[in-house]
């Protein structure tokens, strides 16, 4: 299973958003992309929701927030973004 | 795959928020004519009639038909909180707003009670139309953020500041100006409840958007807002029931809190990500030290039972705080909205980005830095007009700079959000006739 890297934490409003919405959409089935954000990205919650997509936010070492999301219907890989979650603080 | 970022439902067109923006600056200018042509005394006295209808047309006229506006957009395309019949309830607020604030000016300037009882109704209609749908929307989110809390103890407080005004003209045959005992607990609501708590929600989540800063620390955005809250209730406590202590006990917690709110934004600037300074960055950095300084010298005039520091802490308040945020503010979430409304226009009709602008071309950095630089020394001659009673006819000359400076900072600022919405304006119509 791959993992996709994408660091959004420098970004203004909107170059965050777009980034990461572009990511997801060339994001393959076996594969989930980790999210690196100063903050966590209310708005996009709505996107990966209409989308099929499943996500996981947590809080990371260096306090910086961190979202896992695969596609939904992959039972796989959400499998696997809770094993790796399931240790890490909850973002709020 | 759907690729809009909002979902239409629970978006509010662009027009929603717009409609206030551009009231907004059209008070300023007015109160900036009054300023120069109100003749001597204009800001002299707190209770002249002059000051008390700039002081309305720039709470009522300017700030708080920003943040009403601000509120019917952020809390959906934020919050992802839906308000019902947005566009419907947005006409009627505004309409309502804006008309009772011209009736309640009419009636203060004319020495008409009518008047001010028709512009109170009106604001009356407005601000419980207004609380009640924000109050409904928040009630069925799902979210758990800061902001919520501080924007439901901001619509609460703008319900008190109402309770008190119809308090004081109901016990003064609806004449104003009127000295009053109440007036302080009026201007307490307004200002530190409705503007604060409003400025603080607004602030967790747009600082570190767009200024590329930390999160507000968790305990911050839960407690702080709830803290200042309780503490105007103390406050008020303090006043009616006549207990010293309970009033000493607010303020320790009021001008804590404020200043912890400063501090900790403050810090958040230094720990920004990228080292890019622009408009609305520096303007939030004077809004927070005009927050800390006003509270200094508040507490100094408090102290002291000197009346003038006290009004002098309120003029930076106001306009040095809460006008300087609301300003940095616009200048980022007005070209955000265009971006983002413009994006799922595209979307929606099928092509990915489009012939989008990016947010810098919807406001070019260059006219808010020009905008800036009118207003802030429209602030500087404000803070300094107090000195001018010192020279033969000072005040006077200075408060009618300070009007110029307003007319021309406020046109300005009307100038650059007509090019912003005219700009969303051509590329909606060149999508649509393509």
């Amino acid at each position: 299973m791959n993992r996709i890297e994408l660091d959004i934490s420098e970004g203004e409003a909107p170059e965050p958003l777009i980034r990461a919405t572009e990511a997801l959409q060339q994001l393959p089935e076996d594969s989930y992309l980790h999210i690196t954000h100063r903050m966590e990205p209310c708005r996009l919650y709505d996107y990966l929701e209409r989308n099929g997509f499943y996500v996981e936010t947590r809080r990371g070492e260096s306090g910086l927030c961190e979202l896992f999301i695969g596609h939904d219907r992959i039972d796989k890989v959400k499998t696997e973004i809770v094993r790796l979650v399931k240790d890490m603080a909850r973002w709020d | 795959m759907n690729i809009a970022f909002l979902s239409l439902a629970q978006t509010p067109p662009l027009s929603v928020p717009m409609r206030f923006f551009l009231t907004a600056p059209l008070f300023g200018i007015a109160a900036g004519l009054l300023l120069l042509f109100g003749g001597d005394g204009v800001l002299d006295n707190r209770w002249s009639i002059n000051t008390l209808l700039v002081v309305h047309m720039v709470t009522l006229g300017v700030l708080s038909m920003v943040m009403i506006g601000a509120l019917q957009q952020l809390l959906p395309v934020l919050m992802g909180v839906v308000i019902p019949r947005s566009n419907m309830v947005s006409r009627a607020i505004h309409l309502l707003w804006s008309v009772g604030t011209l009736l309640l000016l009419a009636g203060i300037s004319q020495h008409l009670p009518i008047l001010n009882r028709f512009g109170v109704g009106l604001l009356a209609l407005a601000t419980l139309l207004f609380v009640g749908v924000i109050l409904y929307a928040l009630a069925r989110s799902d979210s758990k953020h800061g902001t919520l809390i501080a924007v439901a103890t901001a619509v609460i407080s703008l319900l008190f500041t109402l309770l008190f005004m119809l308090w004081i003209l109901n016990s003064s045959g609806w004449l104003a100006p009127v000295v009053h005992p109440l007036t302080n607990l009026h201007m307490s609501w307004g200002l530190l409840g409705w503007f604060m708590l409003l400025l603080i929600g607004a602030a967790y989540q747009v600082v570190p958007m767009f200024q590329i800063t930390p999160e507000f620390p968790i305990a911050v955005r839960r407690f702080l807002a709830p803290l200042i809250f309780v503490g105007l209730l103390l406050w008020s406590g303090s006043d009616l029931l006549q207990l010293v202590w309970m009033g000493w006990v607010a303020i320790a917690i009021l001008v804590s809190a404020l200043a912890l709110f400063a501090v900790v934004l403050l810090r958040l600037q230094l720990q920004r990500k990228r080292r890019l300074s622009d408009v609305t960055f520096t303007y939030w950095r004077v809004a927070m030290v005009a927050l800390l300084t006003s509270t200094v010298v508040w507490l100094v005039g408090y102290i002291l039972g000197d009346s003038r520091w006290m009004e002098s802490a309120v003029v930076i308040f106001l306009m040095g705080g809460i006008l300087s945020a609301v300003s940095g503010m616009l200048f980022k979430i007005v070209p955000f909205l265009v971006w983002l409304h413009l994006n799922n226009l595209y979307q929606s009709a099928g092509e990915w980005q489009g012939n989008v602008p990016n947010v810098r071309q919807v406001i070019p950095e260059r006219y808010s830095r020009w905008q800036f630089r009118v207003q802030m020394v429209s602030l500087g001659i404000l803070v300094v007009i107090p000195l001018g009673q010192f020279v033969d006819q000072g005040s006077r000359y200075l408060t009618q700079a300070a009007g110029i400076a307003w007319i021309a900072s406020f046109t300005m600022l009307l100038v650059i959000l007509l090019l912003a919405r005219s700009k969303y304006q051509s590329v909606a119509r060149a999508l649509n006739r393509g």
